[in-house]
């Protein structure tokens, strides 16, 4: 028996899973083969420095945290089957299909944009877009898929804002993610308080907006016309501001209009409609 | 075969076992059974049970695999809600624990794949701040102890530089302790293929741990 039939059997050797009359012709090289015998003394001792690792201390609050996450809807919930079944649903079909390319650009957007103030603003859009199905759609793509070319290019999106720590996969963290002094949730209440503000008072809501310069009053508008599609009055926070007859509302009332249209547009195309 | 697979059974558990798991040619009873049949049935409590007896395996396998803590700790946290968002799927025609390692293996790989070697530096240097913190707060020989944290770096960081599906095998086989067979379900490949890379990961490593392979020969004797 030669040294490389000798050596691709170590393993089993040192396993034990060589059948008796195998094991005794190898162990009758290792009798006399120094080279072959220091191999499996450093497997051996391989194997021996891997077994030795400690087992590390899962973090106390894993399950806590696991369970508050999906207490708060990340999990298998009334909600998420909804969202499943509604996938099925053909008239939804083609919007979430829209939504999904409106995911990859997003994840295809440059840092630098990821990192400014309209970023806040789109990002419940991208809690639209990117559902936890999408997200699980990429997370849990099989390796061999994984590797595949036509795939390389959204993974390679993904790293890179996974990169900037802004990729996780529950929406409102994702905006907590980077922007890690923003509270989604009094953002959103903050946002719900304006709208209802221009829905109950749109001349006091267009006089504040009159105030402040033009490109200060698109970036409070964007997060707006946003969050007014997503809940779905933008037409009414539109007719409330046609209305007052302001010199500002029947401008302002066509972008809350396109929020309606969009409620899932990519940020791409948010941005370029301002 | 070898008695590695026995590393999957729970000796702690605390249910008496009902489900029946067919894996390959051979039947076992589910140690996970009943608190999978409670969680199916919509009691929540039963889940979190099962995320406490496998949280400790899960974080371990992803904690070797990843290389640090915080990475370790968010996958695990992803694999447990992906769990209980697919664990409807779970048919019990493996055992529960092989479908965690499963998910939380595919993670862990995904996970790699999409960071790639960027944070390497910040990777070895958690590595070297974890050794620290695992030193004993009073070592009675704080040489040996540093020693052995050292080597303990020195591991993860070999391990680290493994391609994924080779250290991914030889974790869940040498650390983790599963048997051949339980990789292959859980890998999803032939136990063939699973021994020859743990055969190729260990070459590796072996040639990665040189120095240190070295040294505990001289210092076992002969």
């Amino acid at each position: 028996m030669n040294c490389a039939r000798v050596r691709s059997h170590l393993g089993d050797h040192l396993e034990g899973d060589l059948d008796l009359r195998f094991r005794a012709r190898v162990d009758e090289h290792l009798g006399r083969c120094a080279s072959c015998t220091n191999e499996l003394s450093e497997l051996r001792s391989t194997v021996a420095l891997l077994r030795s690792l400690s087992a590390p201390q899962p973090p106390a609050e894993l399950a806590s945290e696991v369970m508050r996450r999906i207490g708060a809807g990340e999990g298998r919930t009334r909600r998420s089957a909804l969202v499943i079944r509604r996938v099925f649903d053909p008239r939804v079909a083609a919007a979430l299909a829209a939504g999904l390319t409106g995911f990859a650009i997003f994840t295809s957007v440059e840092t630098s944009w990821v990192r400014s103030p309209e970023a806040i603003a789109v990002a419940p859009t991208r809690a639209v877009i990117a559902d936890q199905n999408a997200i699980d759609m990429w997370e849990n793509l099989p390796p061999t898929l994984a590797t595949a070319k036509s795939v390389q290019p959204r993974l390679a999106a993904i790293e890179r804002t996974a990169a900037n720590r802004f990729y996780r996969p529950d929406p409102r963290s994702m905006v907590v993610g980077f922007y890690g002094r923003v509270d989604p949730d009094l953002q959103q209440l903050d946002l719900d308080g304006q709208l209802d503000r221009a829905k109950l008072d749109p001349r006091g809501f267009l006089r504040q907006l009159n105030e402040v310069s033009e490109p200060e009053r698109r970036s409070r508008i964007a997060p707006l016309v946003v969050r007014a599609g997503r809940r779905g009055d933008a037409q009414i926070v539109a007719r409330r501001l046609r209305d007052t007859s302001h010199p500002l509302a029947s401008a302002l009332a066509a972008e809350f209009d396109q929020g309606r249209l969009h409620p899932m547009a990519s940020p791409r195309a948010i941005r370029a409609s301002y | 075969m070898t008695a590695a697979g026995c590393g999957t059974i729970d000796a702690t558990t605390a249910t008496r076992p009902r489900t029946v798991a067919k894996s390959g040619d051979y039947l076992d009873v589910d140690p996970d059974g009943d608190l999978v049949t409670r969680w199916k049935a919509g009691d929540e409590s039963a889940f979190e049970s099962l995320i406490r007896r496998h949280e400790g395996r899960v974080f371990g396998l992803l904690l070797r695999m990843l290389g640090n803590r915080e990475d370790a700790e968010d996958v695990a946290q992803e694999t447990f809600i992906s769990l209980h968002r697919h664990g409807h799927r779970f048919r019990h025609d493996a055992r529960f624990s092989t479908f965690v390692y499963r998910v939380a293996a595919n993670a862990a790989l995904n996970r790699r794949r999409t960071l790639g070697r960027k944070h390497a530096r910040i990777r070895k240097l958690q590595a070297r701040q974890a050794a620290g913190d695992d030193l004993p707060t009073a070592p009675r020989n704080p040489e040996s102890a540093l020693y052995g944290a050292q080597v303990q770096v020195h591991v993860q960081e070999a391990l680290l530089q493994l391609p994924p599906d080779l250290r991914a095998a030889t974790v869940l086989y040498d650390i983790e302790g599963l048997s051949y067979r339980e990789i292959a379900a859980v890998l999803e490949i032939p136990e063939g293929t699973v021994k020859s890379r743990i055969h190729r990961a260990r070459s590796a490593l072996r040639d990665g741990l040189k120095g240190l392979v070295s040294n505990e020969k001289k210092g076992e004797g002969p």
